[in-house]
Formats: C-alpha cells, sequence, structure tokens
C-alpha cells in the first residue's frame, strides 16, 4: 500500500480535506493528525507577528526611519552610502560630525628615502619564533584584559584556549558580570575577529611557538 | 509576485509590484536632482506598503519584537542608500525581503557569538533563536481556554522549529507562515526551486516527527 508522504499529508491538514487513503491507513492518519498541528501551528505564528506589530509601532517604525534617511542625507550628498542602515548611524556619538565623511588614508611620501640595504641572509625561523613568542605573549595579556574587566580583587575569569583551536564551554566554566549593551556591541569587532582567527589556517612553521605560547587558564 | 500583508491597493490601481517601480524611477530621479527630502518622502510609500509584511518576517527569524523592529528599520536604510543598485525588472519586494532576510541572518549569527563568547544574556533571545514569549496585548476575548491552547501550539511549533536546519526552517517559514510559492521562495533565498521542495519536504517530515515525538 502507497503511503501518502509527508507534504501531501501536510496540505491536506491545512486545507482540512480527507483522502480515501486515510480511510483504511492508520499510519497515515496518526501522521495527518500531527500535521495538522503544525498547519494550526503556522496560524498561530502569522497572528502572533501580526499581534506584535500593532499599528502604532508600524508608526513609530516609519517616523525612525524617516528620521534616518533624514540624516543620511548629508552623507549621501558627500557620497557616503555603504555604511548606511548599521545601528551606529541611529545612535551618533555627541561630538560626532554630523555628515560623517568616508576617511582615506593618504600615503605620506618620504623626503630622504632609505638607501636600499643588501638583503641580509633570511633567517626568517627565527625571526618567526621570536615574533610569534612575543606575540603571543602580549596578545594572551591583553585578550585576557578584555575579557576580564572584573576588579583585580577578583580572579579574571577568562576562556579556555586549547591547542586545536576550540573554546571549552564557556557558559558552564565562566562567571562574570551581566554587561551592558553597550559593551556587548564594542565587543562584537574584537569577537568576530576572534572567530577569524580560530578559523584560518595554521601556519606549519609556527605551530611549534604556538606550543610554547603560556595559555589562559583559568583558576 | 502577490503581496501578502502589503497595503491592498485600491480597485484598478496598478499592482503593488507596477507602483513600486514607478516609485523607484521617482525617488533616482529625486536623488539625482539632489532632492533628498522628497525622496525620502516618496521612499515613505514604499515602507508603508511592505513595512507590516518585512516585520513579519523580521519576527519570524529573530523571535523578537524589538530586534525584529530594528531589523526591519536597518533593511529599509539599506535599501534605500543601496536604491542605485536595485534593477527595476525585478520585483522590489523579492530585492528588498532579500536584503531584510540577510540582516536577521547577521544578527543571528552576532547573537550566537555573543553567547558563543560572553555567555547567555539576562534579556534577549537565547543563541538557539528560542526566546522568552514577546508581549502581547491584553486579552480580551471569552475563550482564555483557547487562547492558551493557541500560545501552546504555537510554543511547540516554535520550539520545533528551532530544531530545523536554517534552510530548511526559513523555506517553511516562508511558504508555509507567510504564503510565497516556491518559485518565490527561490528568488528569496537565492536557491533553485527544486531546492526549496526538497527543504519543504524535509522540514515538513522533521517537524512531524518532532511534534510526534512530544505526544
Amino acid at each position: 500500500m502507497k503511503h501518502l508522504d509527508d507534504v501531501e499529508l501536510y496540505e491536506l491538514a491545512r486545507e482540512g480535506r480527507l483522502h480515501p487513503h486515510l480511510e483504511v491507513c492508520s499510519r497515515c492518519r496518526r501522521h495527518r493528525a500531527v500535521l495538522v498541528q503544525v498547519a494550526e501551528g503556522s496560524g498561530e505564528l502569522a497572528r502572533e507577528a501580526d499581534a506584535a506589530f500593532p499599528p502604532e509601532r508600524l508608526a513609530e517604525q516609519r517616523a525612525r526611519i524617516a528620521r534616518r534617511l533624514a540624516r543620511l542625507g548629508g552623507g549621501m550628498a558627500h557620497g557616503v552610502s555603504r555604511r548606511a542602515g548599521t545601528t551606529a548611524e541611529r545612535d551618533p556619538l555627541p561630538d560626532a560630525p554630523p555628515h560623517p565623511q568616508a576617511a582615506r588614508v593618504l600615503p605620506f611620501p618620504a623626503r630622504h628615502p632609505l638607501p636600499r640595504r643588501q638583503k641580509a641572509p633570511v633567517r626568517w625561523a627565527a625571526a618567526a619564533a621570536a615574533a610569534g613568542l612575543i606575540v603571543g605573549l602580549f596578545a594572551g595579556r591583553g585578550f585576557d584584559r578584555r575579557l576580564s574587566p572584573a576588579p583585580a580583587s577578583e580572579p579574571a575569569p577568562s576562556p579556555v584556549l586549547r591547542p586545536t583551536g576550540t573554546m571549552a564551554d564557556s557558559r558552564a566554566e565562566r562567571a562574570h558580570p551581566a554587561l551592558a549593551l553597550s559593551d556587548l556591541l564594542a565587543e562584537e569587532p574584537l569577537l568576530v575577529e576572534i572567530d577569524a582567527a580560530l578559523a584560518s589556517p595554521r601556519v606549519a612553521e609556527l605551530q611549534a611557538i604556538d606550543a610554547l605560547t603560556p595559555r589562559i587558564r583559568e583558576p | 509576485m502577490t503581496s501578502r500583508g502589503a497595503v491592498q491597493p485600491a480597485i484598478g490601481a496598478p499592482s503593488v509590484a507596477d507602483a513600486d517601480r514607478a516609485a523607484a524611477r521617482a525617488i533616482r530621479q529625486l536623488r539625482a536632482e539632489g532632492r533628498h527630502e522628497a525622496a525620502c518622502d516618496r521612499f515613505d510609500e514604499i515602507v508603508r506598503r511592505h513595512q507590516r509584511r518585512a516585520s513579519r518576517i523580521a519576527f519570524h527569524y529573530l523571535r523578537d519584537a524589538a530586534e525584529a523592529d530594528d531589523a526591519v528599520q536597518d533593511a529599509f536604510v539599506r535599501a534605500f542608500a543601496g536604491f542605485d543598485s536595485f534593477r527595476e525588472e525585478l520585483s522590489f519586494e523579492v530585492w528588498f525581503t532579500r536584503i531584510l532576510i540577510n540582516g536577521c541572518l547577521d544578527r543571528l549569527k552576532a547573537r550566537k557569538r555573543r553567547a558563543r563568547w560572553l555567555g547567555p544574556l539576562d534579556a534577549g533571545p537565547g543563541p538557539d533563536g528560542t526566546t522568552r514569549p514577546p508581549m502581547e496585548p491584553v486579552a480580551t476575548d471569552p475563550a482564555p481556554e483557547a487562547r492558551v491552547l493557541a500560545q501552546e501550539q504555537r510554543r511547540r511549533l516554535t520550539a520545533a522549529l528551532a530544531r530545523l536546519p536554517e534552510r530548511q526552517r526559513a523555506v517553511f517559514l516562508l511558504s508555509q507562515v507567510e504564503g510565497y510559492t516556491a518559485r518565490e521562495v527561490a528568488e528569496l533565498t537565492g536557491l533553485s526551486e527544486s531546492t526549496v521542495r526538497v527543504h519543504l519536504f524535509r522540514a515538513i517530515r522533521r517537524l512531524r516527527a518532532l511534534l510526534a515525538d512530544e505526544r
């Protein structure tokens, strides 16, 4: 006996229709009964979403959009349009210019170019090892300080970074004070960088240095 | 594409898609003339046509009315700023909804990132998208039992939806809750129509299995 598939049963459930097969197949009847819940739940989701945005809220939303577009006006007149629509645009700093312009880095020409030196024999391995050790030491301290704003009297909670680059379960192992929304927003670029760093491929030559670099451990 | 939840035009009036194209042309012209305020006023009619549906879609993704509100605002501002990239042969609704969905997905990623590195917040949605129930208007209906039942149905389906892979959840919400056809969902998500159907089939099957397990 060929059963009705879930999409067919869902269509029947949603439209409140029956099918001759359902009279003879308890399995499909059971499945249809569950899918009736899915269909009814979907209707409820749509109603819930509508209820969350009554006319007053939509009117306020339109007003906010209009204000943001008005602020955008001067910036767009100067060719700034790419950064539009970010949350930062909504709450400009009090001392920020009303129409921020894109900044450009201009290369500064050197008046007295340094004479070209002959290349010394490349000892990149030793230089990379020393640089990796120093960067690891300072980055470790800086990372700890950023994620642990607690006063010195309390031990600074911090995540555990394993050599494989995975992150220990921070919820189970850390207790940290609640962060203000502004702190979280400020952390976002750092979090993006951390994610990117963990996802980036490891250089084989530096893995030995990586193993020597002190890790941030929880007390 | 037909509009769901958009302000319905009067009988005999041009379709929503035609009205959007006409407004887009006018806005481009006004901006080219440096008449920013007039362009914003014209853009407001587009906002009025699409904000309700956009707010619903953002709410389905983010499960938080305040954040959905922000996402919708961001999307409209981005759409206005990026109007030069809008091609009139496409539907504004499709173009704009893609901007909105991408913004919602970015917010979800940011939310997961914060939860992963900083732990759960005291307020706000969790990393899996589920959240405290949104503020609901005071009930005045005479059947509180029906309301409780409806809330329970919503809660169970929301919990089951949160366990679906992201694409299956998106396809299900756009097609079964918002009423888009498979072709429209394909345009919105960048998937092929056949892939949309596959995702929908898997989503329904998975939801059935999850809800059957709960019974």
